[in-house]
């Protein structure tokens, strides 16, 4: 084949060129540590990437909503153990009452201990954590228990998304613990009032009824407790699978989209290599001697 | 007689025709870097002889020297055809990448947050919010989220619009130099008509008429037919002609109402009729562009607005169902959008609900307010519905699917173009193989003509001799 001048300068321009583009290609792949740095890179893996990216970011608000649910689990069953034990010291003070002979005054003095018994509980139902009430169903946003220890909160729980359509109560009614006005529940306030005033009338049939009713009252409290604890099982249980989610995403990701250090690393050798060839033949073919150079 | 003034003659014969192979080396020589032009080479003749006749019978011919014939270039008219076929193809592939490569970094750029990424923003914001409905702070980021997302698709849309209109003024471009390479191909057939017409071949203009054809064949799928006239016809691909002699069609440039104010491509007859030829260029650089800005931005942005339409939708249809802090509810959170078409230009958080987080619906029951997290549970439960309207995929993978197909639409373009630049040199170092300049062999010519004018001059030189000689007899 003949080869005329312009052929002798093209060809370089055009090896160099494309060798260039290659070199630069892998480079940015090294400097950015990703494989696909635009969609066309690698169309499908760039289609995974936004998948997984999606996934990973709800799988990071999962964790949230998780770590909210607990500190409302936790703080309610903090609340529900302390209303347990005061109830427990109501009942210590009630069984007194039955069984001792002791003055009016030491009547009055046990009386009104039940009576602040039930005053703590109150303030226990009524339980705030930023700026909302935790036993009053919906109604979050004033006391569940008003001045006259009615149930003024709702029956409702809110739910937590702690897994992909998984729901889970992080909140529990007030009314289930401590009675909601209807008879399906028993008024541990009434309760603790009504032994209150047998004690300090000395009634003993009275004082055992109410002790009876106490024990459904403290039943109510720990029941709603194991709820409590259940649903931090749940939580846990979500958790583990957000906690494994976190740490496979990330590899699932950087499999599809990092670049592969030894893979890049080689490549950008051989390119600069040919580049190296090139540039050297190119030297040659374009200052090569011609025939003028020696006529 | 065979007179001393017929050698002389045909010594200088000798000498001219060496004279004009130097002029024309020279001419190669000084013209090896001009981009279109034929190496030249000089056809030497015989001149006819003398014929001696005794009675009626020819003795013998006698040589009368030598003769400038034509002056060809180089030329292959089969790789001229291959190389136009080539640049075209390029064209159409050269003029699509670089807008494609737009329209790919406004659906991901892997820098500043896309669409998805807001989608994803929005939906765990409402998460968050249900974690406690009642918090003014939390319903202001939902409402930021929202704006932020419904903004991200309207910028999408502006963006397009700028890839369309950027593509516009490339056309604008490219029509001008279209109209001006039709007037170099009149004026060298006007030029090289008037010299072939005395039998002379105009080497020189029919290059530069070539070279005009070569870069019109980068943009438009043209056809040139040689004219009896010697003149080039060239017509579009699709009968429309540009060129025909030395008169010269127009381009030119149109806003098409019905197409949203773009140009559109007007061919204006010498006659002065006017057509419309948009829909009829799809090669080379032209149809390159106009293929991005008719087919691919459009059926993407469609892609975008049935995404932002769904999403509208969706979305309002499950806020109105529930209820704001202050128990009201049938509000939108998006400003309602009548159709598909332009749905993501449009897409806007409802400015009656923008700052004012209260109103945001994330109860079903008017009384359950303020801990009544419901309605967002449902709001985030559409995240994972598969929609109709979306070919039964979720917003995120058929916004997943628009990456895809904006990628491999480019990695594709990116491979025909590497493909039809390979062509490409592949012919036009062939073109050159067979029409370029090597000063190789011009070095020799160089040299073959300079011995040649030496030799001739020796003989004018002999018959100088002879001619002393015989004056010397006479003295």
């Amino acid at each position: 084949m003949r080869i005329s001048d312009s052929q002798r300068f093209a060809l370089p321009q055009l090896r160099i060129g494309k060798l260039r583009t290659q070199q630069v290609n892998i480079g940015e792949a090294l400097a950015s540590g990703q494989r696909i740095n635009r969609p066309s890179d690698d169309p499908l893996g760039a289609r995974m990437v936004v998948d997984l990216n999606s996934e990973h970011r709800r799988v990071k608000q999962f964790e949230r909503n998780i770590d909210a649910g607990r500190h409302l689990l936790q703080l309610a069953d903090g609340v529900l153990d302390e209303a347990n034990n005061t109830l427990l010291r109501a009942k210590e003070i009630g069984i007194r009452g039955v069984n001792g002979i002791m003055s009016q005054n030491d009547r009055d003095f046990m009386a009104d201990d039940i009576l602040s018994f039930r005053d703590h509980l109150k303030n226990l139902a009524n339980t705030r954590t930023q700026n909302r009430y935790i036993f009053g169903g919906f109604i979050s946003d004033t006391p569940p228990y008003d001045n006259a220890f009615a149930f003024v909160g709702d029956t409702n729980k809110t739910q937590y998304e702690v897994g992909d359509g998984e729901l889970v109560d992080a909140t529990t009614t007030g009314g289930l613990a401590f009675g909601d006005g209807t008879a399906n529940t028993t008024d541990v306030f009434d309760n603790l009032q009504q032994l209150a005033d047998a004690v300090r009338a000395g009634n003993v049939p009275d004082m055992e009824t109410e002790l009876g009713r106490l024990e459904q009252s403290l039943e109510q409290v720990v029941t709603v407790r194991q709820r409590v604890g259940l649903n931090l099982n749940r939580l846990s249980a979500a958790e583990t699978i957000t906690e494994y989610m976190k740490e496979r995403l990330p590899d699932a990701l950087s499999q599809i989209q990092d670049t592969d250090f030894t893979q890049a690393v080689s490549d950008l050798k051989v390119v600069e290599n040919t580049l190296q060839a090139t540039l050297a033949t190119s030297s040659r073919l374009m200052n090569g001697s011609s025939l003028l150079d020696y006529l | 007689m065979i007179g001393l003034k017929n050698i002389l003659r045909n010594a200088v014969s000798g000498m001219s025709a060496s004279q004009v192979g130097l002029t024309t080396v020279g001419h190669n020589i000084a013209n090896a870097g001009v981009e279109g032009y034929s190496r030249q080479q000089v056809h030497l003749g015989t001149r006819d002889p003398l014929r001696v006749v005794a009675g009626t019978q020819e003795m013998s011919q006698i040589g009368q020297g030598a003769r400038v014939g034509n002056i060809m270039r180089a030329h292959d008219s089969f790789i001229e055809g291959q190389i136009m076929r080539d640049r075209l193809g390029k064209g159409f592939h050269g003029g699509r990448q670089q807008a494609l490569a737009i329209l790919e970094r406004l659906v991901d750029n892997g820098a500043s947050p896309t669409i998805g990424d807001r989608l994803d923003d929005f939906f765990n914001s409402l998460s968050e919010l249900s974690q406690n409905p009642s918090s003014l702070g939390t319903r202001e980021m939902v409402l930021e989220s929202a704006d932020r997302l419904a903004s991200s698709f309207e910028s999408m849309a502006v963006e397009s619009r700028e890839v369309q209109e950027s593509i516009d003024r490339e056309l604008r471009e490219h029509v001008d130099k279209i109209n001006s390479l039709a007037d170099i191909v009149s004026q060298m057939n006007v030029a090289a008509g008037s010299i072939e017409a005395s039998g002379k071949m105009a080497n020189d203009f029919r290059d530069r008429r070539d070279q005009a054809i070569r870069e019109l064949s980068d943009l438009i799928d043209i056809r040139v037919n040689a004219m009896p006239s010697g003149g080039h016809a060239i017509s579009l691909a699709n009968g429309f002609s540009l060129v025909q002699g030395d008169a010269v069609a127009r381009l030119q440039l149109t806003p098409d109402p019905a197409n949203n104010g773009l140009f559109g491509v007007e061919h204006v007859s010498t006659s002065g009729v006017v057509t419309d030829i948009t829909r009829r260029l799809n090669q080379g650089e032209v149809g390159g562009l106009l293929d991005v800005r008719d087919r691919i931005v459009p059926t993407h942005m469609l892609e975008v607005d049935t995404l932002a339409f769904n999403i509208n939708q969706e979305v309002n249809t499950i806020h109105q169902a529930g209820f704001g802090l202050d128990g009201v509810g049938n509000r939108d959170l998006f400003t309602q959008i009548a159709g598909i078409p332009g749905a993501a230009l449009a897409m806007r958080l409802d400015p009656a609900i923008a700052g004012s987080p209260d109103q945001l619906a994330a109860a079903t029951d008017p009384l359950a307010v303020p801990g009544d997290n419901r309605n967002l549970q449902d709001l985030v439960s559409i995240r994972d519905s598969r929609l109709p309207g979306l070919g039964s995929v979720t917003f995120t993978s058929y916004y997943a699917e628009i990456v895809r197909s904006v990628g491999s639409e480019v990695a594709q373009n990116t491979r025909n173009l590497d493909v039809q630049e390979a062509r490409f040199n592949q012919s036009e170092a062939l073109r050159n193989s067979i029409e370029g300049v090597s000063i190789d062999d011009e070095m020799v010519d160089l040299t073959r003509f300079q011995k040649h004018f030496e030799a001739s001059a020796r003989v004018m030189d002999t018959v100088n001799r002879l001619m002393d000689e015989i004056m010397s007899l006479v003295r």
